[in-house]
């Protein structure tokens, strides 16, 4: 395929990801990596590199607009990315010495349980945690606007939601995902923290876990600029023109839809993966 | 939430957004300038591992400013590049000034959680 060809259908499988990734709210990077390695037959690490550059991008993007509103909490994301941030390099170092096709079948594994998560999402709850002692020093707790008011919360078991911000992190850094899932399991479901706040916060805390293992990815040749680039703008283009849509369409229709999707694409990867196509 | 962070969040707030513009802006402008040299059929099947000079700033800021280059080819993605590194410059952006914020409205302790994250950032930039 000659170049420009190349770059405009990695260009449009990107915006189609980052469509799937804002209307599942798993994000695009995590469908863009298989959607490169088995239509483009890209090798999985430029892949992964590109994916983890688009992250970063959605990331702040919608970030931005989340903090400017108050719906993240700035204290628990800065909290909780020590354990991101030194998993996330834990992952990239691990990455390093980890066969592709490994690789490639826990991505397959991973993004089989995204797919199940997605069709699992709940509404809003009100907190129910009880603030414990290290949280209440840190202050966890915050207030946020909702359409029935101002809503305060507190922050509960906030060392075991920790110790699985670790494990999002190594597993972000191992595969050039955000782990959007994962973090918002603990900090909705642990620390009994809102869910829209949950998800605030991820988003907010995605940036800073991704470049703790994009720095070690791009001195290792992963960050190709003749993908990445490509990925990062149709993925950001693809994750805005979702968030505007949003609001119009069916979403808990659409979601089921993609979750499905999802997963075939996931049960494709680890079947590559198997195969040693990958 | 202190009532002062309201100030912080508008500081991240405008870094976040403006990181992602330039880096769209610059990666853009290397997309086309790479675009336009006639680049050959890019082969990407298999992994050319750290030699590239796009694994390196300072090789990148060389391809993309130096008078005499190495052609429009490698000067387009080596701006492209610039774009990317841009935006991984973006979150590290915003957790020093969370630690001016933090230390401007004189909250020790988060100073020093938010000085550990900028730790880590940098020990992974050091690493290999």
């Amino acid at each position: 395929m000659p170049a420009p060809e190349f770059t405009l259908t990695v260009f449009l499988i990107s915006i189609a990801a980052g469509l799937i990734g804002a209307l599942t709210g798993l994000g695009g990077g995590i469908v863009v990596t298989p959607a490169l390695t088995l239509l483009l037959g890209v090798d999985l690490r430029y892949a992964i590199g590109a994916s983890l550059v688009s992250v970063i991008a959605t990331s702040s993007g919608a970030a931005a607009a989340y903090v400017r509103d108050g719906l993240s909490n700035i204290r628990i994301a800065m909290f909780l990315e020590i354990a991101t941030t030194i998993g996330a390099i834990c992952g990239a170092l691990l990455a390093g010495r980890t066969p592709t096709q490994a690789l490639a079948l826990l991505f397959g594994v991973v993004l089989l349980h995204s797919a199940w998560q997605v069709t699992r999402i709940q509404g809003d709850h009100a907190s129910t945690a009880a603030p414990d002692s290290f949280s209440a020093r840190l202050r966890l707790g915050g207030v946020y606007h909702a359409r029935e008011g101002s809503i305060s919360y507190e922050v509960g078991r906030a060392k075991l939601g920790f110790a699985l911000m670790y494990v999002a992190g190594a597993l972000s850094g191992l595969l050039g995902i955000g782990s959007g899932a994962l973090k918002v399991i603990a900090m909705d479901r642990i620390m009994g923290i809102p869910f829209k706040v949950s998800t605030a916060t991820s988003s907010f805390m995605i940036g800073v876990t991704a470049v703790a293992s994009a720095a070690i990815y791009l001195k290792r040749g992963y960050i190709q600029p003749a993908i990445a680039l490509p990925v990062m703008l149709g993925v950001l283009s693809g994750s805005l023109l979702g968030a505007r849509l949003l609001p119009r369409l069916p979403v808990l229709t659409l979601r089921r839809i993609f979750a499905v999707v999802v997963a075939v694409i996931a049960l494709e990867m680890i079947r590559s993966a198997l195969s040693g196509r990958i | 939430m202190a009532p002062s962070d309201h100030k912080l969040q508008q500081i991240i707030s405008t870094t976040l957004r403006g990181g992602v513009i330039v880096a769209a802006a610059v990666g853009l402008t290397g997309g086309a300038l790479y675009l336009f040299s006639q680049p050959p059929v890019p082969t990407f099947a298999v992994f050319g591992g750290s030699g590239t000079p796009y694994a390196s700033p300072t090789q990148v800021m060389r391809l993309a400013f130096a008078a005499h280059g190495e052609g429009l080819q490698a000067r387009g993605l080596a701006i492209a590049q610039l774009g990317i590194l841009c935006l991984l410059l973006t979150p590290i952006l915003r957790v020093a000034f969370s630690i001016v914020g933090f230390a401007l409205e004189r909250d020790w302790a988060y100073v020093m959680i938010t000085a550990a994250v900028l730790l880590a950032l940098t020990g992974s930039i050091l690493l290999r």
